[in-house]
């Protein structure tokens, strides 16, 4: 009996970090460390504000110290989906507000002017405020598939994990939802001649 | 236009937006989210004082009224069970959070940092079915120790000893849901409500305003109590309803003191059942093995000295006759082999004499004062095995039967 149970062990340091930023500041000061960049990106691409993502980005990681004494994961991968999560629902509790959306989509006109003039090589036809209209007119849980499929770049499976949902679905949204933004890009080009 | 997703992810990556945080901001936000944490998550001494400043203190309430808040949640499903016609909402909310099937429980003392850790987990009953229990390098005896135990079967590993003790015995599964009543959040909250009834305790409940704080449930003993000089403070997570935490003072001088605190981590997340096996003991280990093999001497109509003497006279008759199965036997169950590897190099020539047995107190047990002529080296000498005596005891999972404990 003795030594033969040996377990094969897998676990990565970040995988242990995640254990015991439970009850250990210092292991959750090294969590914020590894994802704090992250979140604010995806905050960002999310809302098109750095403004709006500081504010997000804080709520996040607050959310994260109050709860995380109870989060169930064990792994990095469970920890950063769960932050995901978090991140996409704080977004759309953000953007529900009717007056904070005008005020992003203002910015977001703005701000992305002067980067579309700098892009010679893409259609004049598409600027960057008209898409971020059309990806506003999706409901928020298209946008945040939008925001982490193209801004994060992650797999139908790792966006699946964050919304609970199944990589099919996912996908078959996906799918949808471009074709919904074609239309109303569509339009609004359309529109615009 | 974009034709497809590919087409997309070329467009949007001509996106030029700057997504570069601000320092100041990063550094800001990890100072409020760790004093956020520390604030929360820490309900030891030193916080608790915080959780008691930023409470608002709620009219002294029962704990008959209190009940339904903590009762509402997976906690008290024993005592739930015990209603006859529980409330349709109640059973909606025992339906959706079942018991507490897995708990990992860190016990802190006041005066060490590392506390002893315990991973259980529990039947659908309530009962145990497993533990692991991480004992600490304080922990006075035996030093550092693991212990896991399923089916009254307890496997001990001493690290300093390198010795692996594997002891069956009611008595450990008694120990064990003692220790469950202790601990168990649910049935810890079932106590104070019995306790309660029984006007042995007064409880408190503090509700604070802020959402995220926990519900603070003091249980102080009455004067005429069991425990008049104990007091216990439950910390309640608002939205889950559990039990998160649970102090322990003392009266002292007129205060009560700070002794310790459970805090209690992942409720109901499976543990690996890797978790449940000693898969580290280095395969040098010695096997004290009291599951298949009897050990120590029956005491029958003996007295305890007369057993005690009964003992130390066929211990050494053992090693006389080089019979070290026996030997093993009467000693803990050490194992033959290592008997005659400790033992075989001394030539047990006589017992000379046994003394009258007197009475040991810190391990209640016997001191039998033997004096035996052995040969070693060559060398002929009287010897005895302790200065005070061979310490000679009942066996704590065998009722009757007396062994050999301690160094010899």
């Amino acid at each position: 009996m003795v030594g033969a149970m040996a377990k094969t062990n897998n676990r990565t340091d970040t995988d242990d970090l995640v254990l015991r930023a439970r009850s250990d500041a210092d292991a959750l000061g090294q969590l914020y460390e590894l994802y704090y960049e992250r979140i604010f990106r995806f905050c960002v691409y999310r809302l098109f504000s750095k403004e709006a993502a500081e504010d997000v980005t804080s709520m996040v990681f607050l959310a994260v110290a109050g709860k995380i004494r109870n989060f169930p994961g064990r792994t990095e991968e469970d920890f950063r989906n769960w932050l995901y999560t978090i991140a996409a629902k704080q977004a759309n509790a953000y953007l529900r507000k009717t007056s904070r959306r005008s005020r992003l989509l203002a910015k977001a006109a703005n701000s992305m002017t002067a980067a579309t003039a700098n892009c010679t090589n893409h259609s004049a036809e598409l600027d960057w405020p008209t898409l971020y209209r059309a990806i506003m007119k999706l409901p928020p849980k298209h946008q945040t598939i939008v925001t982490l499929r193209f801004f994060e770049n992650l797999s139908f499976e790792e966006i699946a994990k964050i919304m609970n949902a199944k990589p099919k679905t996912v996908y078959v949204m996906l799918h949808r939802l471009l074709k919904k933004l074609r239309n109303y890009l569509q339009t609004d080009v359309d529109g615009e001649k | 236009m974009f034709k497809n997703e590919n087409d997309f992810k070329k467009l949007i990556n001509r996106l030029n937006i700057d997504d570069k945080p601000n320092p100041a901001h990063h550094q800001n936000l990890r100072q409020k989210m760790l004093s956020t944490f520390n604030k929360i998550h820490k309900p030891r001494k030193t916080s608790w004082l915080t959780i008691r400043r930023i409470i608002m203190k709620s009219p002294i309430t029962k704990l008959a009224a209190a009940a339904a808040i903590i009762v509402v949640g997976a906690l008290a499903i024993t005592f739930l069970q015990q209603s006859a016609t529980p409330a349709y909402a109640i059973e909606q909310t025992i339906e959706a959070n079942h018991s507490v099937r897995f708990l990992h429980i860190k016990n802190f003392k006041a005066e060490h940092d590392e506390p002893k850790e315990f991973w259980l987990e529990f039947d659908q009953y309530g009962q145990f079915v497993n533990a692991r229990i991480h004992t600490p390098e304080w922990e006075p005896h035996d030093g550092p120790k693991v212990t896991v135990w399923a089916e009254n079967i307890a496997q001990v590993w001493l690290k300093k000893k390198n010795v692996l003790a594997i002891i069956k015995d009611k008595s450990v599964a008694q120990h064990m849901l003692n220790f469950a009543k202790e601990c168990d959040p649910k049935l810890a909250v079932q106590r104070l409500y019995e306790q309660q009834a029984q006007g042995e305790v007064d409880i408190k409940i503090d509700y604070p305003l802020d959402k995220a704080e926990p519900i603070v449930v003091t249980a102080t003993y009455l004067p005429e109590s069991s425990k008049p000089d104990k007091r216990e403070v439950l910390l309640v997570d608002q939205a889950t309803k559990l039990v998160v935490a649970m102090e322990y003072h003392q009266l002292k001088d007129g205060q009560y003191q700070y002794l310790g605190v459970s805090e209690y981590y992942d409720y109901n997340q499976p543990i690996a059942p890797e978790m449940f096996a000693l898969s580290d003991v280095p395969a040098d280990a010695l096997i004290l093995d009291q599951v298949t093999q009897k050990i120590g001497l029956a005491q029958g109509n003996l007295s305890d000295n007369e057993i005690a003497t009964e003992v130390a006279r066929q211990f050494f008759q053992a090693l006389i006759d080089k019979d070290y199965h026996k030997a093993g036997r009467l000693y803990q169950g050490i194992p033959a082999e290592k008997m005659q590897e400790v033992y075989g190099q001394i030539r047990f020539i006589r017992i000379v004499s046994i003394g009258e047995p007197t009475p040991e107190t810190t391990f209640g047990k016997l001191r039998v004062p033997c004096t035996i002529e052995i040969q070693k080296n060559g060398e002929m000498s009287h010897w005895q095995p302790h200065p005070e005596g061979l310490l000679v005891g009942q066996i704590e999972n065998q009722p009757g039967w007396w062994g050999i404990f301690g160094g010899i």
